[in-house]
């Protein structure tokens, strides 16, 4: 029988830990891959993810079922992110080394990837992630939340404190700013060459 | 900002707002409100053009994905520490917390702690006792079966009380002192298990070791293979190269050995 999130709640609420670490099981990967794509350090992201749940457990006898344990606990999440940020007072920096590391490259090569797709894949990612250390935390939060795991505006507007049209400024210049810096290390198209394109 | 080259003239309050293209990008809106603003990138090649270059955007971010890490989080009791008293779940009120804790559930429902289930079977040994000993001083044929069969009232001395109460006492405390033996198979158990999932870690990390070992081994054949290659490759252009060269340079020669031979050939005719 699967339990839903409210149903195993309350069973933690009385103190049954392997509710709770059903929850975990359930919400682990989500979160590590929010507080991995928000600090941008895998181990830091670990340790993140399992404070989430050591203080989510704390503040059960807290949580009343007013909003969703997902939405509460992602709030968890952010403000140990945010904290970490503060705490480190630097921008997050991708961690790709300059070198491909090749055990790490052929561990993660798939059944039918060649190695220079496996290549090609792992440049794209430093980039993408040099381009997301770029922005400021508020644009960046908006759009992992949303691009990474389907939050609603509204729903993110709800995590960060602000107003909907400010969520939708911030997805913007977000967006903005990764396609220049994608575009400058010529991963997508010029908006001439696109025009050119088209008119041929 | 993305550049103003929308039509001035279009009254659409959504050209060129960043709201309205966001939320057509990720089909978050109103129905009505969405399909108004389809209706205006369906005509305006700024924004169309616009969203088709936050798409393309998308597809790129779309690869990104986190590390592929055995995360394996789990909360212990040991993690949480104490736990919050308003997760531990209500037990069975002890009769020895007093009369409040007590006042809530009948008494004949209570249960009955160790040591007054000790002082009950010693006054019922007790009771007995006293019984066998009455019986064993009466043991004259002519006494009367009534009074053989009341027991007689054995006077206890103060000593005895006093010995009896701390035997009483010392049973409790070892009784106490066995109780803590649960936790501890508990906590066994809960170590078996941290170790069969340490073993199994470990054996998984063996193996992902051993297939990146050997993946790394391909990996490199195959760059060393390509490397040689395009050495090859290189070579044998150079040589061609050289080939032409010098096949170029005879022919030239030939060439102009050819005109001179011709030339003097015409001369010795007399032919200009």
């Amino acid at each position: 029988m699967t339990w839903t999130d409210e149903e195993l709640v309350a069973r933690s609420r009385t103190g049954d830990m392997d509710s709770f670490n059903q929850l975990i099981l359930r919400w682990e990967r989500p979160i590590y891959a929010l507080a991995y794509r928000v600090i941008g350090q895998e181990e830091d992201a670990r340790d993140v993810a399992q404070e989430t749940f050591l203080r989510a457990f704390r503040a059960l006898p807290g949580f009343k079922g007013q909003a969703k344990f997902s939405s509460w606990i992602y709030r968890i999440a952010l403000n140990l992110c945010r904290d970490w940020i503060r705490r480190k007072r630097r921008t997050p920096v991708s961690q790709m080394p300059e070198d491909l590391d090749l055990s790490e490259l052929a561990a993660e090569r798939g059944a039918s990837e060649s190695v220079e797709d496996l290549v090609a894949r792992r440049e794209l990612t430093a980039v993408v992630e040099e381009a997301m250390a770029l922005l400021p935390e508020e644009q960046r939060t908006a759009v992992i939340l949303k691009e990474y795991h389907g939050m609603t505006f509204q729903e993110i507007a709800d995590l960060q404190g602000c107003p909907l049209s400010t969520v939708k400024t911030r997805l913007y210049q977000g967006l903005s700013v990764l396609r220049k810096h994608l575009r400058d290390r010529r991963l997508m198209p010029t908006a001439e060459q696109v025009v050119r394109v088209r008119e041929h | 900002m993305y550049k103003d080259d929308h039509n001035p003239l279009n009254r659409s309050p959504y050209c060129g707002d960043p709201g309205a293209l966001v939320s057509y990008l990720y089909n978050d809106g109103s129905a009505d409100e969405l399909a108004a603003i389809a209706a205006h990138v369906h005509e305006c090649v700024a924004c169309a053009r616009e969203l088709a270059a936050l798409g393309d955007t998308r597809d790129v971010l779309s690869a990104w994905s986190p590390p592929q890490t055995e995360l394996g989080l789990t909360l212990s009791s040991s993690d949480v520490g104490p736990v919050p008293a308003a997760l531990t779940a209500p037990v069975a009120p002890a009769v020895v917390s007093g009369a409040g804790a007590a006042a809530s559930v009948p008494w004949w429902r209570q249960s009955t702690p160790v040591w007054m289930q000790a002082v009950a079977a010693t006054v019922v040994f007790g009771a007995g006792l006293a019984v066998g000993t009455s019986d064993r001083g009466a043991a004259t044929p002519a006494a009367p079966p009534v009074a053989a069969s009341t027991p007689a009232i054995v006077p206890v001395s103060r000593g005895e009380l006093s010995a009896l109460e701390k035997s009483l006492r010392d049973e409790i405390a070892r009784l106490r002192a066995a109780q803590p033996a649960e936790p501890t198979q508990t906590a066994a158990r809960t170590d078996d298990e941290a170790l069969m999932r340490r073993i199994r870690t470990l054996v998984s990390e063996s193996e992902e070791r051993q297939q990146r070992e050997l993946a790394l081994r391909t990996a490199q054949v195959m760059r060393d293979l390509e490397i040689q290659r395009k050495v090859d490759m290189a070579t044998v252009q150079q040589n061609i190269g050289q080939i032409q060269g010098t096949t170029g340079a005879e022919l030239k020669q030939q060439r102009e050995l050819y005109n001179l031979l011709m030339n003097n050939a015409s001369l010795r005719r007399g032919v200009p």
